[in-house]
């Protein structure tokens, strides 16, 4: 059965072998030891509500609990930009006329902000390639959503969530060889470690502060611009799902997209809803509906992908997953489908025509 | 006898054969009669007004043959180069991006638009027939005008500058231009260079890039071409240059030509001139070359003359002893005041 729940100390070997897969473009998850032991004491602290605004940050593992195995990791961070600044290109435009030459011009603009401080941020999502089948990336994607929904009044209004920007089969980004590199003299992968492990101050001493025309980069630079890795449009298109959208802030190294939305309007938590248990080894679900479950206790947080059935008042459960998600008959279930449902119907549409 | 001095109404159909011949580079001298009229106009007025100090004037000076009233050239001062409306250039400002934690210490060319300039006076509107290159004779119409200046120093500012044409083909293609000004114009060089020199400067506010320009983004032709005069300017810029002006520190906005500024008493031609009481005869020539002009201003004559041989070495010669013919160029006589100064070899 697969499970997401909270990290602990012991998962750390698990997650320094997972961080060693990840390659190039997975920033929050560094190769080093040190870090990833001080990001699970984070955690930890803020489970315990020991920790400083600035400091929160959630961190789940998914869990194959027949092999025993950690195979997957996801993270929130409460608010970003609070001890460091936090950096993104907003995509502006600024338009040049003269009604007396008859010239009217649009230029792009790259303004160098600030604008997303203080907003909450999912990041860290990475998935063992062994186990990219069954939902499982859904799974631990959105099992965030639903913590959220529980628990939003530990969340700033706002979240983000920053995509691998472009980058070819050579790992060259366009966007950093035509405008970073002339600034940092470093390869885009350096300058994306150095961030990863939080040494990030080099940032405001070599990044070109004055807004930059996009006209004057490589077309090719231009055309990344709010552009996904390939191997992130999938990710890409389950947050947009779930009620994320771009608007225009961009990353500053790869200018890939920051996707963002009000954590109150999230699919996740304007549609999830709590039920009470019952315990019932013989409920058949009636639909094909997969549902995403959690039991919504903060410290012992359990989610998982069931089909299951409810009547009227009450959610139906075998007693296995009661038992997966550490909940007993008169518990409460938070309850959402995986999907939203034109995703559903666009599922089924596909399936049918077959 | 070749004279330079104010231009006349009388010479507007001449002026306007000069502008013509010009071509596009001279933008302060455009094929506009109305404009060429006005720039007349303020030239007389200012030189019959009481100055105190720079303001809204502008000098307007043609090089004539006097025994036939040809026109050969024309140059001219702006008091303030930015009187009503500013003047844009572009300041080439290094932003030095540097990381000990990483050991990059990069030294990034920016270039800032800016107003700085507009207290200086300016140079500008020069043009001299191709044949009289490589006679002394663009130093009279060019210098001429730094010798005026030294003369009527409250009418100038104490800092000048002057704008050279940047690169340019012979198809009016301006590398420069291609990769900056278009994409926020639209229009060909030529045809911005041509409002630059007949409207007022407001499309230059509505339609430049106001944030710096990060000059390694540019594309490399842009780059190489700043700073770099066109090679029809040459003579101009190495005249200026030799009395002592600097460049590298501003280009213009549209082609990236070098502007070149001084302050005043640094040049060569503010240090070096004299003021020497007029003597008439028929004095025994040196083989040096000087520039010669009277104290007036509507009658405003210089000329180029050799000196006379008493006058080498040029310390402590308070008269010069001119040749009844020079005289009379000048609109002097004997007693009068006049300033000059020894030309550099060319």
């Amino acid at each position: 059965m697969m499970i997401i729940r909270p990290v602990q100390l012991e998962d750390l070997a698990a997650i320094s072998a997972l961080a060693a897969k990840t390659g190039v473009g997975v920033t929050s998850l560094p190769s080093n030891d040190e870090r990833l032991a001080a990001r699970i004491e984070r955690v930890l602290k803020t489970w315990r509500d020991e920790a400083t605004q600035a400091e929160q940050g959630y961190l789940f593992v998914l869990e194959d609990t027949e092999q025993n195995k950690v195979v997957g990791i996801s993270a929130i961070e409460v608010a970003v930009g609070r001890t460091e600044p936090w950096y993104n290109y907003r995509v502006g435009t600024l338009v040049h006329a003269s009604k007396e030459l008859n010239v009217y011009t649009q230029m792009p603009t790259l303004f160098l902000s600030n604008d997303h401080t203080g907003y909450s941020e999912l990041c860290t999502l990475f998935l063992d390639p062994e186990y990219r089948h069954s939902k499982n990336g859904q799974l631990l994607s959105k099992a965030r959503f639903l913590f959220m929904a529980a628990f939003q009044e530990r969340f700033a209004d706002k979240l983000i969530a920053e995509m691998r920007g472009f980058s070819d089969e050579a790992g060259r980004s366009p966007f950093w060889e035509s405008l970073g590199r002339h600034f940092f003299s470093i390869d885009f992968s350096e300058a994306d470690y150095l961030t990863g492990i939080g040494q990030k101050s080099f940032i405001a001493e070599l990044m070109p502060k004055h807004p930059l025309y996009v006209d004057f980069l490589s077309p090719e630079a231009r055309e990344s611009i709010g552009q996904v890795h390939p191997h992130t449009a999938p990710a890409r298109a389950i947050l947009e799902s779930e009620g994320m959208k771009y608007e225009g802030y961009v990353d500053i190294f790869d200018a890939g997209p920051t996707l963002e939305a009000y954590v109150s309007e999230l699919r996740a938590v304007k549609q999830s809803r709590v039920w009470p248990v019952v315990i019932d080894d013989q409920a058949t679900s009636t639909s094909n509906t997969t549902y995403l479950l959690a039991n919504d206790k903060f410290r012992d947080y359990r989610a998982l992908l069931a089909q299951v059935s409810f009547t009227d008042t009450a959610i139906c459960l075998p007693s296995v997953i009661a038992a997966a998600l550490a909940v007993d008959a008169g518990d409460t279930i938070r309850a959402v489908t995986l999907f939203s449902e034109a995703q559903f119907v666009k599922a089924s549409a596909v399936k049918e025509s077959r | 006898m070749i004279i330079m001095r104010p231009a006349a109404m009388a010479d507007l159909a001449q002026i306007e054969r000069l502008a013509e011949a010009s071509g596009p580079m001279v933008c302060t001298l455009p094929v506009h009669r109305r404009n060429l009229l006005e720039k007349v106009e303020r030239s007389l007025s200012a030189l019959q007004s009481d100055v105190m100090m720079p303001g809204e004037e502008s000098y307007f000076f043609v090089l004539e043959e006097t025994t036939t009233g040809q026109l050969l050239g024309t140059s001219a001062i702006v008091a303030q180069a930015g009187y009503l409306e500013p003047f844009y250039a572009y300041r080439n400002e290094v932003i030095v991006h540097s990381s000990r934690a990483l050991k990059v210490h990069n030294r990034i060319h920016a270039l800032m638009l800016t107003h700085a300039l507009s207290d200086h006076s300016q140079l500008c509107s020069f043009f001299i027939t191709q044949a009289l290159r490589h006679t002394h004779l663009p130093q009279l119409l060019s210098l001429g005008r730094l010798l005026f200046i030294a003369q009527h120093p409250e009418r100038f500012s104490q800092e000048l500058l002057a704008v050279l044409p940047g690169i340019a083909d012979k198809t009016g293609r301006c590398p420069f231009w291609e990769h900056v000004g278009r994409k926020f114009f639209g229009i060909d060089y030529n045809q911005v260079e041509y409002y630059n020199g007949t409207r007022n400067k407001t499309f230059i506010a509505e339609l430049m890039p106001h944030h710096p320009l990060y000059v390694p983004l540019l594309a490399e032709e842009a780059q190489a071409a700043m700073g770099q005069v066109h090679p029809d300017a040459e003579l101009q810029f190495d005249m200026l240059m030799g009395d002592g002006f600097e460049a590298d520190n501003f280009v213009e906005i549209f082609d990236a030509g070098p502007i070149v500024t001084a302050r005043r008493n640094t040049l060569y031609s503010w240090q070096q001139s004299k003021v020497a009481i007029v003597d008439i005869g028929m004095p025994e020539m040196s083989d040096q070359q000087g520039l010669i002009i009277n104290d007036q201003l509507a009658d405003f004559r210089a000329i180029v003359a050799a000196i006379p041989s008493v006058n080498i070495p040029t310390a402590n010669s308070t008269s010069l002893c001119l040749k009844p013919e020079q005289a009379a160029a000048l609109k002097v006589e004997k007693g009068s005041r006049i300033h000059w100064l020894p030309l550099p070899e060319h």
